[in-house]
């Protein structure tokens, strides 16, 4: 039954979606003069072979798609490697993991403009940034959750008297599996929208500086031309991601 | 009775919480002894402490004062396992690596070991099965059977069919004390459900609710193979528990 709803719930999304893309088309391909407000959709698709014509769209995407998924693996896979010390670690520092909340306040360019500050314009400095903001977000996941890992799970190994290692690695990394899985769908557009930033500031490379180049030439169809293909790219590496999660976690807490 | 005839013996336990109203005494010195191959039952009304005692028991929770002895025996084992209120199945596993996470190292291979408990709790045939979505019923045998698996001298329990329904309840006392009668372990029941601790106890402990204190003991009718009798004397000690409970 509650399958039969999620399926009409999505087949309204999709109608939803075709609506949208309906009213855009009728809008500014027929209504309102061309350019005003929003390119007309004619005009947007012959903006697709110029951004590889004039900006190197894919050579670009390529760097940034690589370099977010490629961090992301790199942060998911460290954790997982060090699991036990992770969680113990963990679950040990509450009070200074509190503490470092205090910086949320500060905004996104603080970090970006620091960090450009700190290194050098390089391929390597951007992974490596990104990697450090899976690797705290997927940290700050774990760390929460850890707090809500039932205690009807670990009881019954305390009255076993098993080590802490057992515990960390058995119930508690595998009770934060599954919302550290959904947090991977959130990360991936967190991650797209700060690294998008961080590249329209560095102005190096990526999607991001092709942004800006748009904007500098006042490319309103290419700005939307590279919205509508990076939205692509995004909306794919979601679905990868629920995709993976439904194929490992098979549970809910 | 002789000195090691106990599987185990609390003396004088007593917990208190602080809270802002103040210390809030939970478990107020109180001490019993389980003996071998006993089910004994420690009956109380809501939050009379009886959770708390179970933990303390199981090395979850320390005691403020008092002491916990385990009997010793010839035969190495493990002192207690716990089975909480909660479904503590684990839902990532299947039944038979459930079992297999509590047994000792080294014995985890044992593949026979783990039918013989899958078997015990009538879950032969479910063992590839994922406990997650299972009724309660269901992931309280798992529980059972790896607190088997762990070769205890005393199983606690905290209450962990408070959910079923009644007529639900009378299969799992049954299969209780039918693993009771094939292993030489003990049991220690926390409950607020008095038929049942009458059914199937040995021996009925009352926690009083202010203090936390057992005041009271009691020792159901004979069993027999054919259960318990439900007479006079049954509704009468019935009647007695009741008005403890709720005056």
């Amino acid at each position: 039954m509650s399958e039969y709803f999620s399926e009409k719930r999505k087949l309204r999304k999709y109608a939803w979606f075709l609506a949208y893309l309906l009213a855009y088309i009728l809008i500014f391909e027929f209504l309102i003069p061309p350019g005003r407000i929003l390119p007309g959709p004619s005009l947007v698709l012959e903006s697709f072979p110029s951004l590889q014509m004039h900006y190197g769209f894919l050579k670009n995407a390529l760097y940034t798609t690589s370099g977010i998924y490629l961090s992301m693996v790199l942060a998911y896979g460290l954790i997982w490697l060090f699991r036990v010390w992770v969680t113990g670690l963990l679950l040990r520092a509450k009070d200074f993991l509190e503490s470092i909340r205090l910086f949320r306040y500060l905004t996104a360019i603080s970090f970006i403009t620091i960090y450009i500050y700190w290194f050098p314009v390089s391929n390597l400095s951007e992974i490596l940034f990104t990697f450090l903001l899976a690797l705290g977000y997927l940290l700050n996941v774990i760390s929460r959750d850890l707090g809500k890992v039932k205690r009807s799970y670990i009881e019954p190994f305390i009255a076993l008297k098993k080590e802490d290692s057992f515990l960390y690695k058995n119930i508690y990394w595998q009770s934060v599996k599954p919302s550290l899985f959904s947090s991977l769908q959130r990360l991936n557009i967190r991650l797209w929208s700060i690294v998008l930033f961080f590249e329209y500031v560095k102005a190096y490379m990526g999607i991001g500086n092709i942004y800006r180049l748009a904007l500098s030439f006042n490319d309103i169809s290419g700005l939307v031309a590279i919205s509508v293909l990076s939205g692509l790219i995004i909306a794919l590496g979601e679905y990868v991601l629920k995709l993976l999660k439904r194929k490992v976690i098979t549970w809910e807490i | 009775m002789a000195e090691n005839d106990f599987i185990l013996k609390a003396e004088k336990i007593s917990k208190r919480y602080i809270s802002p109203a103040g210390a809030l005494s939970i478990i107020g010195e109180t001490g019993f002894e389980v003996l071998k191959g006993e089910l004994l039952t420690i009956l109380g009304p809501p939050a009379s402490g009886k959770s708390t005692l179970l933990k303390i028991l199981a090395g979850i929770e320390t005691p403020d004062s008092g002491s916990v002895t385990y009997g010793q025996f010839q035969e190495v084992k493990t002192d207690a396992a716990f089975i909480p209120s909660e479904p503590s199945a684990l839902p990532w596993l299947s039944v038979e690596e459930n079992i297999r996470l509590g047994m000792r190292a080294g014995q985890e291979q044992d593949t026979e070991t783990v039918r013989k408990f899958t078997q015990a709790v009538g879950l032969n045939g479910y063992e590839k099965h994922i406990p997650a979505n299972k009724s309660t019923g269901f992931r309280f045998r798992i529980a059972l059977a790896r607190a088997m698996a762990m070769e205890p001298k005393l199983i606690l329990m905290d209450d962990p069919l408070r959910e079923l329904l009644p007529e639900r309840k009378m299969d799992y006392y049954k299969l209780i004390r039918q693993i009771m009668s094939k292993g030489d372990f003990g049991v220690l029941w926390a409950t607020t459900d008095i038929t049942g601790a009458m059914l199937i106890s040995d021996r009925i402990l009352l926690q009083e609710q202010k203090s936390g204190r057992i005041v009271r003991e009691f020792h159901p009718a004979k069993r027999s193979t054919a259960g318990i009798p439900v007479d006079d004397e049954f509704f009468g000690m019935r009647a007695e528990i009741e008005l403890f409970f709720y005056s």
